[in-house]
């Protein structure tokens, strides 16, 4: 009997990896645009920089005031406030990595991966 | 009264049922046992199968697969204008017997509507900057499914969003988006009524539209009037057959626990704003609902009275029986930093709007279910308004039923077609009833004190 369809927190926790490509906020509270892998296709002429949400960042509770700012093309794990909806993302921190870029392709497989690293100026205010 | 429904069951024309594969083309009209065509208000696009007998071992020969597709074209005897003509895509054979002398072989072909395979085979990663709901779903109708704009019939929605749509197969963008969606014709000017945009496929083609405008009891164009009574058993007269309803199902009649739980009556939306700090509650009270509604309904009278529990609420009043909870940017606009940064933040969702509204709405939609099964009519098609009289169990016979009988909308609709008949099945829903319900005599003695005591 109990009804949890659109009651935030219990319609599952859906986390999420991707790339920040602008770090710009112009309301300066070090939020992102992040291009989150499975959800933002790579293709910038369907969903270019400026079109994807701004991410909200999840400051610790110890150094809330103090934060560093993310560079471009690091990797953030975050989640949505609204699930599966995906239009309210959140950052929940930094992975750190290599950066790499290859593609292969085989008889009945092609894999391709992207250097987000370098893959977007800063934009923005 | 226009001419509609056939008079005798066996009064339709078959026209095509002609199978395309890639071995050849076969003509399955006189070798079908049953064919079955299906619209469902909520259940997206048309689907069916047909059933078929033979031994001529086509499946083998003409290669099935699953990449065949079906002409189906079946029409009222002698009224060529009424007919449904579609062409399918078989998906899937089962239900698969050998008989007799293991040489004869029966099969069920399930078939659906193109764009339901199209769709299942991409996704859309795209985002529509500062737009309509409306104009996003024609785009994906269009562009992403290949429907040509004389088989859409989208009305329009009130308000520009700015949506990214998150990597979602082209039918469940649309419907995802809906959920969304608030009909430009339910602002009053001060207040939004309508939240209930729904998609659907019938035989005209492709929907969007709310159920208010569906219901509009101001507006409401009437298809018919059926009736049942139990003398249709006798067929005494054919005329009235035509509109005569053969048998009747209740399938859902009132649920008050259901109806607390699903927030038809009441529900309380918590939104919150992480940007701003703030939150707000939003309750919706079917009572004011009702009220305030510009349509009035198909029925005219709400579905329920005037009741309150021991604490003295009625049922609209008790909001929190139904609570939600969700993240929105209702009062960013209203920040003067964000003022001063036009395009910092994503236009408002309205959640306060869609989701009391919707969720109330679509419960409502479908209150009062019945099932009726009448003579063959290939003009019924989902999205119709009908009437229903269904007379009294009352003895004296000839009142109407107070409650059942009434104006309903058509939401699926089955035609059923054998070698022998062809019947159609309706399912009609309808969130209002023809008479008020009596309101609770509080001041009676009994009602003091078996339910005040």
């Amino acid at each position: 009997m109990k009804a949890v369809n659109n009651f935030a927190g219990l319609n599952g926790f859906v986390w999420w990896v991707g790339a920040v490509e602008n770090r710009v906020d112009p309301l300066a509270l070090g939020r992102c645009q992040v291009r989150i892998f499975g959800w933002h296709t790579d293709d910038k002429s369907l969903i270019p920089t400026t079109d994807l949400p701004w991410a909200h960042p999840m400051n610790s509770i110890n150094t809330a005031k103090q934060f560093q700012p993310l560079e471009i093309g690091d990797w953030v794990l975050g989640f949505f406030m609204d699930g599966e909806s995906g239009q309210f993302p959140i950052m929940m921190g930094v992975l750190p990595g290599f950066a790499a870029a290859n593609t292969t392709t085989s008889s009945s497989v092609t894999t391709s991966s992207t250097d987000y690293s370098s893959s977007e100026e800063e934009s923005g205010t | 009264m226009a001419s509609q429904g056939i008079l005798n069951t066996r009064d339709y024309d078959l026209k095509s049922l002609t199978l395309l594969t890639s071995n050849g083309v076969i003509d399955f009209r006189y070798i079908m046992n049953e064919i079955s065509y299906h619209e469902d208000l909520f259940g997206g696009v048309i689907s069916g199968y047909v059933m078929v007998t033979e031994s001529s071992s086509y499946s083998e020969f003409l290669s099935f697969n699953g990449n065949e597709f079906l002409l189906l074209t079946f029409a009222k005897y002698d009224d060529p204008s009424l007919t449904i003509t579609k062409k399918f895509r078989v998906y899937k054979m089962d239900n698969r017997k050998l008989s007799g002398n293991m040489r004869t072989e029966t099969y069920t072909l399930q078939f659906c509507s193109e764009e339901l395979l199209l769709s299942e085979q991409y996704k859309i990663g795209k985002s529509y900057p500062n737009q309509q709901i409306s104009q996003v779903i024609k785009d994906i109708c269009t562009n992403h499914l290949g429907i040509s704009t004389s088989r859409l019939r989208i009305d329009e929605t009130y308000g520009n969003y700015s949506f990214v749509i998150p990597n979602l197969k082209p039918l469940d963008a649309i419907n995802w988006l809906s959920t969304y969606a608030r009909t430009a014709d339910g602002y009053n000017g001060s207040t939004f009524n309508g939240a209930d945009m729904i998609f659907y496929e019938n035989k005209n083609g492709f929907n969007f539209k709310s159920l208010q405008t569906l219901t509009d009891g101001n507006d409401v164009v009437v298809y018919n009037t059926y009736s049942y009574d139990p003398k249709n058993t006798e067929q005494n007269n054919l005329t009235e057959e035509v509109y005569n309803v053969t048998t009747y199902e209740i399938l859902d009649s009132y649920d008050t626990l259901n109806a607390i739980n699903s927030g038809m009556f009441a529900n309380q939306l918590l939104s919150v704003d992480i940007l701003t700090r703030k939150r707000m509650t939003t309750n919706f009270d079917y009572e004011k609902y009702w009220n305030d509604s510009s349509t009035g309904g198909l029925n005219h009278y709400p579905v329920t009275n005037n009741y309150q529990n021991r604490f003295g609420k009625k049922l609209n009043e008790t909001s929190q029986a139904t609570l939600k909870l969700v993240f929105s940017n209702f009062d960013e606009a209203n920040n003067a930093v964000v003022q001063a940064n036009p395009g910092s933040v994503a236009p408002n969702i309205f959640a306060e709007t869609y989701i009391p509204y919707r969720t109330a709405q679509l419960a409502l939609a479908n209150y009062t279910r019945l099932k009726i099964s009448l003579p063959g009519d290939p003009n019924l098609t989902i999205g119709s308004v009908i009437k229903f009289n269904l007379l009294s169990n009352d003895p004296s016979g000839k009142e109407l039923n107070l409650y059942y009988s009434g104006f309903y909308l058509v939401t699926a609709v089955r035609h059923m077609i054998t070698q022998k008949d062809y019947k159609t099945v309706l399912e009609i829903a309808k969130e209002s009833v023809p008479n008020k319900f009596t309101n609770i005599p509080t001041d009676s003695p009994i009602w003091k004190s078996v339910v005040g005591g």
